[in-house]
């Protein structure tokens, strides 16, 4: 019991512990091709060009 | 190392853009990503973030005065989009930002992007009860091992304020892992 306690005062914080999280495999390797497919979206106009008559629905 | 200067002079000419961007992100994606995944914790998240910030990256990189290194203009971009995104949500579900970090990290368990062990899932809980910027340096210095020069030129703090905000996280993360651990 005392040597748990003894531990506890001393516990640090050590390089070891890591973020845990991990990503898709390959994630990394598709990120270019996503992107520039989101610049071009971006550069489509947003409008609505069609249209239908005032009384259509 | 890439040539920072030059690939800036390709990022804001017309004719080179699309050719630098994609050498940009070459580079920087993978930093990137894990600072911002360090910030709003879920893979399908941080995919969004990511992706936004280098849009942003794209949109406003003919106003970079190059005042700033490109990386820490990219961190803070990445930062600010990360903090945003996560007050978004907290917004969008009625509970402060302290509620909606605790949430995340609650996820995590069940997470399958997160492989971590015991103490790994107590430190991520430990490292969201911290105020914002005690949570950022922490992540920058001890995940990321960035130096306190290349941080304070990202969030534009001393590197007398951020050795200590980094010492008071410290100790709160480890009093907190022995509370939890014993």
């Amino acid at each position: 019991m005392r040597e748990n306690e003894d531990h506890t005062q001393n516990w640090k914080l050590s390089d070891d512990i890591k973020t845990g999280f991990t990503v898709p495999k390959n994630y990394f390797k598709g990120i270019e091709d996503d992107l520039s497919l989101n610049l071009i979206e971006e550069k489509l106009p947003k409008n609505n060009v069609f249209e239908i008559t005032k009384t259509y629905f | 190392m890439i040539d920072e200067i030059a690939l800036v002079e390709e990022l804001q000419n017309i004719q080179t853009k699309e050719k630098a961007f994609r050498i940009l992100i070459k580079e920087y994606k993978e930093r990137l990503y894990w600072h911002i995944r360090k910030i709003v914790i879920s893979h399908d998240d941080a995919d969004d973030v990511l992706q936004n910030t280098f849009i942003k990256v794209f949109k406003g990189i003919d106003n970079f005065k190059q005042d700033s290194k490109l990386y820490s203009w990219m961190y803070r971009i990445a930062t600010n989009e990360s903090i945003t995104f996560i007050n978004k949500r907290a917004r969008e579900r009625n509970i402060d930002i302290t509620e909606m970090k605790q949430k995340l990290v609650s996820n995590l368990q069940s997470d399958k992007w997160f492989s971590g062990n015991d103490i790994e899932l107590i430190l991520q809980e430990a490292v969201t009860k911290l105020p914002e910027k005690q949570q950022l340096v922490f992540n920058m210095k001890y995940f990321d091992h960035m130096k306190y020069q290349e941080i304070s030129e990202i969030l534009g703090t001393t590197v007398g304020g951020l050795k200590a905000s980094y010492f008071h996280a410290v100790k709160k993360i480890e009093n907190y892992i022995k509370k939890k651990t014993h």
